[in-house]
């Protein structure tokens, strides 16, 4: 481990603890001006108070409260179970509309909320769940964001170096190759446990509204592993393009973020005009080195369910992850061979 | 053998030449100073032979071996200019230092850093004076155990006392077998402390020797002459006399041999108020790198 890049390290870990404490105490404050549970909210309680309707109140053997709501005039009927902090399902049933057809199935990751709908026999059924589970892998699409803004941080680790310190750098009794992976190791160590304080500070800000059940399925493994490897991937990248830089390398820093979220945009030029389309094509090829654009291995979709889950990392992971991962080696090797050419 | 040896080291940058084929010997113990007027490559010198940047040519050779950064647990390096992280606190230096140099001694730091003024440890560096930086950085370098030290100006934005302070720190360690090479602009502090010496001047060294050697036998006959226009005819020629100058009716003569030989010359000549006094290591370095500057008019074989 390198001393300075700790300390830098430690610095950048104490300021993201900060911006997640104040996230989180923002979501505690919210959540205290709540009177009851998410789950109490959704027994319908207003539709008790409809003419005619007919409510009736169990307790479950599991100590649940169950309330039951008819609608004699809708033919409606509205089966609540409250769970408290647990989480809870409300269903209604209703006679079906003409030529009516269930919903897609929506599973919303980020609050534990899932529907489903179905239409059966001229009935229509829907379903909510408050707290069911809750892939690790969504707290970790989160992760790879907030490491990819320390990634660009830490990536100007040589840079700064360079920035007047060689000669206390380089004057060690270690080779230079061995400097350079201490404060790589180190800055990858920041990268990791800034991810990981976003994940633990997800699950305690989910904590705060319902029972966080966690479930841990192949798109977790593909999600945990992207966010090592692209984050590190981006930060290999701009370590490389600032490693012989002794001032103004903020500014590249500065400009990566636009190019590399623009690139694949400007791939997706239509033109006939062979300017823009030579742009197009030169986009498209520089779009496979940009690590960002591996992103897409990992996106999802809200409508997907727990099952489809599963599915993601055959579809696409596999080739996405080993090229970023080869792109990491080879920008990290590379900022590493230029800067132990460094002059103080 | 010899502590340091650099043989035809050079340096270019494009086609100028910032070390023109240095070649040093310093002997393992020895305090070694480096003169030379601004740019004449002593910091490149240093970084050069320290391997932060590559020279262009040449070898340099530490107690007989090349370079290797095993070496630097018992090299340390003190810079012209600070290197220190402004954001590190001091305390958080004597850590890096600690976790970088088995032979490093934290509580020698702290002796130092009080000895040199910087008391508070917790104070950033950048809320330190030049001058605290610099102590700093020499305090670190002197709280370890090595072979070999090399100081860049050390005593740069230091106040008199702590100047004095470095200098006998200098002394000390080489009393203890410490090679010491350091520049300095303070040519009395480089007198009061180093055996010997190399004058550097474009790259190249144009003088090098022992203190007392290059001072041995050199002294200056000085004298007042009757009148501003008085004449001193043939005196200029005298081989014993490396130069002569006249300031007025000062009349100056550095002489090589003989000086009371000379001081007679000059008494016969009319000069009055006759004195022969030792060449100073400044009256060396301004020989050796502007003669014809050094003070007064030159008095070319009149």
């Amino acid at each position: 481990m390198d001393y300075v890049a700790a300390l830098r390290g430690r610095r950048l870990m104490i300021a993201t603890a900060i911006v997640l404490a104040v996230a989180l105490l923002v979501s505690a404050v919210i959540r205290m001006a709540m009177p009851h549970s998410l789950a109490s909210d959704l027994s319908f309680d207003n539709m008790a108070h409809e003419k005619g309707a007919i409510v009736t109140h169990t307790i479950l053997p599991n100590g649940a409260k169950k309330t039951v709501t008819v609608l004699p005039k809708k033919h409606t009927r509205i089966v609540a179970i409250d769970r408290g902090y647990l989480g809870g399902t409300v269903t209604i049933t209703r006679p079906a509309r003409k030529g009516e057809r269930p919903t897609k199935p929506t599973h919303g990751f980020s609050f534990a909320i899932s529907s489903t709908t179905k239409t059966k026999d001229g009935i229509h059924s829907s379903s909510i769940r408050l707290g069911g589970r809750t892939d690790l892998g969504f707290f970790s699409v989160f992760a790879i964001f907030v490491g990819l803004i320390v990634a660009t941080m830490r990536a100007l680790s040589f840079a700064s170096e360079n920035d007047g310190h060689l000669e206390m750098t380089f004057a060690r009794p270690v080779s230079r190759e061995l400097v350079a992976l201490r404060i790589v190791a180190t800055d990858m160590l920041t990268i990791v446990a800034t991810e990981a304080l976003t994940i633990v500070a997800g699950i305690a800000g989910l904590a705060m509204y319902v029972f966080p059940s966690l479930a841990i399925s192949p798109y977790t493994a593909a999600v945990l592993l992207a966010a090592v490897l692209i984050p590190m991937a981006w930060y290999g990248m701009l370590l490389c393009a600032t490693a012989s830089m002794k001032r103004g390398y903020g500014i590249v820093v500065g400009l990566a973020w636009p190019i590399a979220l623009g690139l694949p945009g400007v791939a997706s030029i239509q033109s006939s005009l062979p300017f823009l389309r030579g742009i197009q094509v030169l986009s498209a090829t520089l779009m496979h080195i940009d690590p960002l654009w591996y992103l897409h291995a990992v996106t999802i979709n809200s409508d997907e369910s727990m099952k489809d889950l599963a599915s993601v990392w055959s579809r696409s992971t596999d080739t996405a992850l080993l090229s970023v991962a080869i792109l990491a080696v080879v920008y990290i090797g590379a900022a590493m061979l230029q800067w132990r050419r460094v002059e103080a | 053998m010899n502590a340091l040896s650099i043989a035809g080291l050079r340096k270019t940058y494009g086609s100028v030449a910032a070390v023109d084929g240095i070649d040093l010997e310093i002997p393992k113990g020895c305090v070694f100073g480096l003169l030379g007027p601004n740019g004449a490559g002593k910091s490149t010198t240093f970084k050069c032979v320290l391997g932060l940047i590559r020279a262009s040519a040449g070898r340099v050779l530490f107690a007989g071996a090349p370079l290797e950064p095993g070496a630097f647990e018992r090299i340390a390096y003190v810079p012209e200019r600070s290197v220190l992280y402004d954001w590190m606190s001091v305390r958080e230096h004597i850590a890096y230092m600690q976790s970088n140099f088995s032979g490093f001694d934290p509580a020698r730091a702290r002796e130092l850093l009080a000895q040199l003024g910087v008391g508070d440890e917790r104070k950033k560096v950048r809320a330190l004076s030049k001058g605290m930086r610099t102590a700093t950085a020499v305090a670190l370098a002197f709280a370890r155990r090595i072979d070999l030290l090399l100081l860049d100006e050390p005593t740069s934005g230091l106040d008199p006392v702590n100047q004095r302070t470095v200098l006998n720190l200098i002394i000390n360690e080489a009393a203890q077998g410490t090679t010491v090479v350091f520049s300095s602009h303070q040519i009395g502090q480089v007198e009061r402390a180093a055996e010997r010496i190399a004058v550097m001047q474009r790259g190249r060294i144009i003088l090098e020797g022992v203190v007392d050697d290059l001072k041995a036998g050199r002294k200056i006959v000085e004298g007042i002459l009757p009148s501003d226009d008085f004449s001193i005819n043939g005196l200029a020629s005298d081989a014993r006399i490396a130069r002569l100058e006249r300031n007025g009716r000062i009349l100056r003569a550095y002489v090589t041999e003989q000086p009371d030989a000379i001081a007679e010359r000059m008494s016969a000549l009319g000069a009055q108020g006759l004195r022969v006094v030792d060449l100073s290591l400044e009256d060396i370095f301004l020989d050796a790198v502007a003669p014809k500057a050094a003070t007064a008019s030159i008095v070319e074989g009149v």
